[in-house]
């Protein structure tokens, strides 16, 4: 597993470089550079634990092909008879090379993400939380359903250190994003 | 022509966060069918109860590794606590818990085929604790969790205990029991999640000073569940502690 993980982190980073070859050489005429918002059903695979929720993230543009991205997160779930809780904070930037209907992109954030368990034993409540640090790499695309709206979904490969090592963890998000303004 | 190279990198990305990157370290032994399924939490060394939680991610820098004795299944624990070890041999098994490589306990666990075993654990110190443990589904023919080589006079393991003594070390979260009469070892006691009552002479205006009051010496009434138990150490979590004299 740990040769497939290496493996997944190489060809996630070369989602990357390949954004590189596919960029145009120029800006795309008429590329949306409004800043947008997006919501949705978030999954996350938290160690061994499923965890479900939302993502929320929010873009500003800083030229036709680069965004600053804010990404949030939270899921919850439970393992082992404990109930888990996850929120996540993170930032950084992101690349649509493409203006078209369907518009792929790669990004890279950094950032935390706190973890909360709590545990009944007993009666009693046992409660854990934990912040772990880390990074975020990925893409996705959105495709345009008219107007200001277009449908995303979003593959994050996330990498945390905790625990005295790191963990690196697949996100999957889908939903609606929402462009303000022209 | 770039955009098809920017398709044949996503298309490959994907694909490889699907079957490389979905989830943390696995057993390095195949799981296989049937067997038990042992799944796992650790908490940090600054776990609380209730509300009130100041644990960082500096509570918890090391690096656990859990194995099943005498099996090459082993797995690391993951950055937010959770681990999985699938296909554990059924009937009696001993999980070894092991801190930057270092064992810091053993747990005992009886379980049937196609059972699994939920188990909550902290790291103190150099010191394995059990917050709980049960174990699901285990199959009508298995005979439940022995406990006929277990230490403590009436003792069933994962059933209710009420034990009483004397502390003979540690603090209110973790202490070691010397009991009367039913037990020849100190018995170690998990009361992080417990609640405390100072009786008698040790009678206090705050639960703070209540908690304080456990310490080698202290006479103490434990009520709890029976964790571990074999026929030289045993394991309670305890969920009330009576202080009775300190």
């Amino acid at each position: 597993m740990r040769s497939h993980r290496a493996a997944g982190l190489a060809l996630a980073f070369g989602l990357s470089a390949s954004l590189a070859a596919a960029a145009p050489r120029r800006a795309a005429a008429g590329a949306s550079v409004a800043p947008e918002v997006f919501g949705g059903y978030s999954f996350t695979q938290a160690g061994e634990a499923d965890l479900h929720g939302v993502g929320l993230s929010g873009s500003y543009p800083l030229g036709p092909t680069f965004r600053l991205v804010l990404d949030l997160s939270g899921h919850t779930g439970s393992f082992a008879g404990a109930d888990l809780g996850q929120l996540g904070v993170m930032a950084g930037a992101r690349w649509t090379p493409s203006s078209s209907r369907l518009r792929p992109f790669a990004e890279g954030v950094l950032g935390g993400v706190r973890t909360s368990v709590e545990v009944d034993v007993g009666g009693a409540r046992v409660s854990d939380a934990d912040t772990d640090w880390g990074l975020a790499i990925g893409g996705g695309a959105d495709y345009g359903l008219g107007g200001a709206w277009s449908l995303r979904g979003l593959v994050h490969l996330r990498m945390l250190s905790g625990e005295g090592g790191w963990s690196t963890d697949p996100r999957l998000a889908v939903g609606v994003s929402y462009r303000l303004g022209r | 022509m770039r955009q098809r190279i920017f398709w044949a990198g996503a298309v490959a990305a994907v694909a490889a966060l699907v079957t490389g990157g979905c989830g943390s370290d696995s057993p390095t032994s195949s799981s296989g069918d049937g067997g038990v399924v042992v799944q796992g939490v650790l908490l940090s060394e600054g776990a609380a109860v209730g509300a009130a939680d100041l644990s960082s991610s500096a509570a918890q820098a090391k690096k656990v590794t859990v194995s099943v004795e005498g099996t090459t299944l082993t797995v690391d624990v993951s950055a937010n606590g959770t681990f999985k070890l699938s296909g554990v041999p059924s009937g009696t098994f001993t999980l070894v818990f092991l801190a930057d490589g270092v064992e810091v306990g053993r747990v005992v666990v009886s379980a049937g085929d196609g059972s699994q075993v939920n188990i909550v654990v902290q790291v103190q110190g150099s010191v394995l604790v059990v917050i709980d443990i049960k174990v699901e589904g285990t199959d009508p023919g298995t005979p439940p969790p022995s406990s006929s080589s277990c230490g403590i006079n009436g003792g069933t393991l994962g059933q209710g205990i009420e034990l009483e003594g004397n502390v003979s070390s540690g603090s209110s979260a973790a202490f070691k029991l010397s009991v009367n009469g039913r037990a020849s070892f100190p018995i170690d006691v998990n009361a992080a999640a417990a609640s405390f009552r100072c009786v008698g002479n040790a009678k206090t205006t705050s639960d703070a000073e209540c908690k304080a009051a456990v310490k080698a010496g202290a006479k103490v009434h434990v009520k709890g569940t029976l964790m571990t138990c074999a026929a030289s150490s045993a394991q309670v979590t305890a969920t009330e502690v009576k202080v009775q004299k300190d």
